[in-house]
């Protein structure tokens, strides 16, 4: 690609263009803008909005083609929903223990005891090894990672968390949150009966007593009942919709519960558990009004459950993300109302404060984004303090 | 050789022992690790692809960035080997590039904005002044490059791709690009010497 005369030339000028200054990107700025990245590809599946042109070159997919993909994936959701199937069968009858990795290493929901229902694959931060009979569900992936135990024993070991991250272990009298560490839990008849923390630290918030934070080595273990245990609370199940998991898996999981001495199957998920899991599809597949109502439904069904803090958040979110910045502004304001003292409530002011400034009223913004000022996240104290000097009432 | 990459498995291993190739064919099943490895791995050149080709700050290229990594998240199933999958994403970076305008890449990406962020300095200190001129008018000169022209210069005088692996992924015939890197080199050139007509000849008044 040279030409006569150029010789020297060329070098020179390939040297001097790459001795030309380029602006640093900031580390923290690429770790945020990682997390931003990984969330988009999953919630949208890629916007692909500044892209055209250009030929054939790698380019943003056709409609055409991002429908023939689809079409891929749905075979391969198929396929795994077939491994699934065979997975449950292999862990009813109770074969060992069976880990579920990391993401990044085969998919974690070939094992789940429900078919997948998602064509996006969700983040997972959590390992879980489940001792034999252990019944569980994952609920859903990262960024609000949530696995459900029914019965038996698992261990978790959890990666450190990013930004905006969570997981949780929900069962039926409680809830455990952590960050980034190794503990056991056990549940029997739908309650916690013990937690061992290997590592880290781990906040144990039982429904009916005050949250008990357990440090490594640590063990709690659930009172002895004086009553028989309640039945765990669940209001009568509903007609099913027509997007539930096809029935035959189910009636033989059933059937093979019912025929030999096998863990039986995880009761079906509660409304809310549903609910949420399906409003996280629809979160992933960037349906956003459809997510904002399903989340809506999660608090409806349930307004007790450990569900509903972070179901309120995310039709928030989804409402802002489908530019509904009204609605946004309504469920936000309620989110905090209702949980002044929630994980995410600093995020949430933050959010509020961009939406009132948007919509021209700086002084209310400023007092949203000082409430976010001290919060444990630094993109979020970062985007505060930002949000504050954009209202013209900053340091 | 050109082949297709199809990943009907999700791929095995971790990230970070996985060569550039196999973490796209994960990307391409939706797997949002590889995704993430494979930015860990590319992002500065691409962070510096672009800068070079916009003169883009901070934020902008921040956005240009994300956007180049998903679309190739998007067109990952559609690699096609014969370019190593730096120089694909280096023409999947031009396209965004092209695309750069203030409105699409000013979008805010999820649930809190971007802080503001300083501006990097321009000039390091130890620069003479004649450096400085010169690079000055370097940095203008290809800035007002045809974006064509500016993206083969780029590719293959400073990222030092081979002129059949950037025609190809390019998508366009080696003679265009060897023209096209003709065109850029003579008026980069040019304003070296701050004269339009300095690649001719020179002739005695």
């Amino acid at each position: 690609v040279s030409n006569p005369g150029e010789g020297s030339d060329l070098v020179d000028l390939g040297a001097l263009v790459r001795g030309l200054p380029v602006p640093a990107c900031p580390p923290g700025l690429r770790e945020q803008a990682r997390v931003a990245l990984l969330e988009r590809a999953h919630v949208g599946g890629g916007d692909g909005g500044v892209i055209g042109g250009g030929g054939p070159a790698p380019d943003a997919p056709s409609p055409a083609s991002a429908r023939r993909r689809r079409a891929r994936r749905a075979l391969l959701v198929a396929g795994v929903a077939t491994a699934a199937v065979a997975a449950t069968l292999l862990f009813s009858a109770g074969a060992g223990e069976h880990v579920i990795p990391r993401s990044g290493q085969p998919a974690p929901r070939a094992i789940a005891t429900q078919a997948p229902e998602r064509p996006a694959l969700a983040p997972y931060r959590g390992t879980i090894t489940a001792g034999p009979g252990a019944r569980f569900q994952r609920l859903g992936g990262q960024p609000d990672e949530v696995v459900r135990l029914h019965e038996g024993i698992i261990t978790c070991e959890v990666a450190p968390l990013r930004a905006g991250e969570r997981f949780r272990v929900l069962v039926g009298d409680g809830e455990i949150e952590v960050h980034g560490t190794t503990f056991t839990l056990e549940a029997g008849a739908d309650r916690l009966v013990a937690v061992s923390v290997r590592e880290g630290l781990v906040e144990l918030r039982p429904r009916e007593a005050p949250p008990v934070h357990l440090g490594a080595s640590a063990r709690w273990q659930a009172p002895v009942p004086t009553a028989a245990p309640r039945p765990p609370a669940r209001p009568p199940e509903p007609p099913r919709a027509s997007t539930r998991p096809p029935e035959p898996p189910r009636a033989r999981r059933h059937a093979r519960a019912a025929s030999g001495p096998a863990a039986p199957a995880p009761p079906r998920p509660s409304i809310a558990e549903q609910t949420f899991a399906d409003a996280w599809a629809a979160l992933r597949e960037g349906q956003l009004e459809r997510a904002a109502a399903a989340f809506a439904r999660v608090s409806d069904a349930e307004p007790g459950s450990p569900l509903a803090e972070d179901a309120a958040f995310w039709r928030a979110v989804a409402l802002q993300r489908a530019r509904h910045a009204p609605e946004a502004r309504r469920a936000l304001e309620a989110f905090l109302a209702g949980h002044p003292l929630s994980d995410r409530a600093g995020e949430a002011s933050v959010m509020l404060g961009w939406l009132l400034l948007d919509a021209g009223e700086p002084a209310a913004a400023a007092g949203r984004f000082r409430a976010a000022l001290g919060d444990r996240l630094e993109p979020v104290r970062r985007s505060a303090e930002a949000g504050l000097a954009a209202t013209g009432h900053g340091h | 050789m050109t082949g297709r990459l199809y990943a009907l498995h999700r791929v095995r291993g971790v990230p970070s022992e996985m060569s550039d190739e196999a973490l796209l064919a994960a990307c391409a099943v939706g797997d949002g690790p590889a995704l993430g490895g494979l930015y860990d791995r590319l992002q500065p050149h691409v962070w510096r692809f672009l800068a070079r080709m916009t003169g883009a700050g901070v934020e902008d290229l921040d956005d240009l960035v994300q956007a180049t990594f998903l679309a190739a998240h998007g067109a990952a199933a559609r690699y096609q080997g014969g370019a190593s999958v730096r120089t694909w994403l280096f023409a999947i970076a031009a396209n965004v590039a092209r695309n750069h305008t203030r409105g699409e890449v000013r979008r805010r990406a999820a649930i809190v904005r971007l802080a503001e962020l300083p501006p990097e300095p321009v000039i390091r200190p130890d620069d003479s002044v004649l450096r400085r001129d010169l690079l000055d008018r370097v940095q203008a000169a290809l800035a007002q490059l045809p974006h064509d022209l500016r993206v083969a210069f780029v590719m293959c005088d400073v990222e030092q791709i081979g002129p059949r692996e950037a025609s190809r992924v390019l998508a366009v015939p080696e003679g265009t690009l060897g023209r096209r890197l003709h065109e850029a080199r003579k008026a980069l050139r040019a304003a070296l010497e701050g004269d339009p007509g300095a690649h001719e000849p020179r002739r005695r008044p």
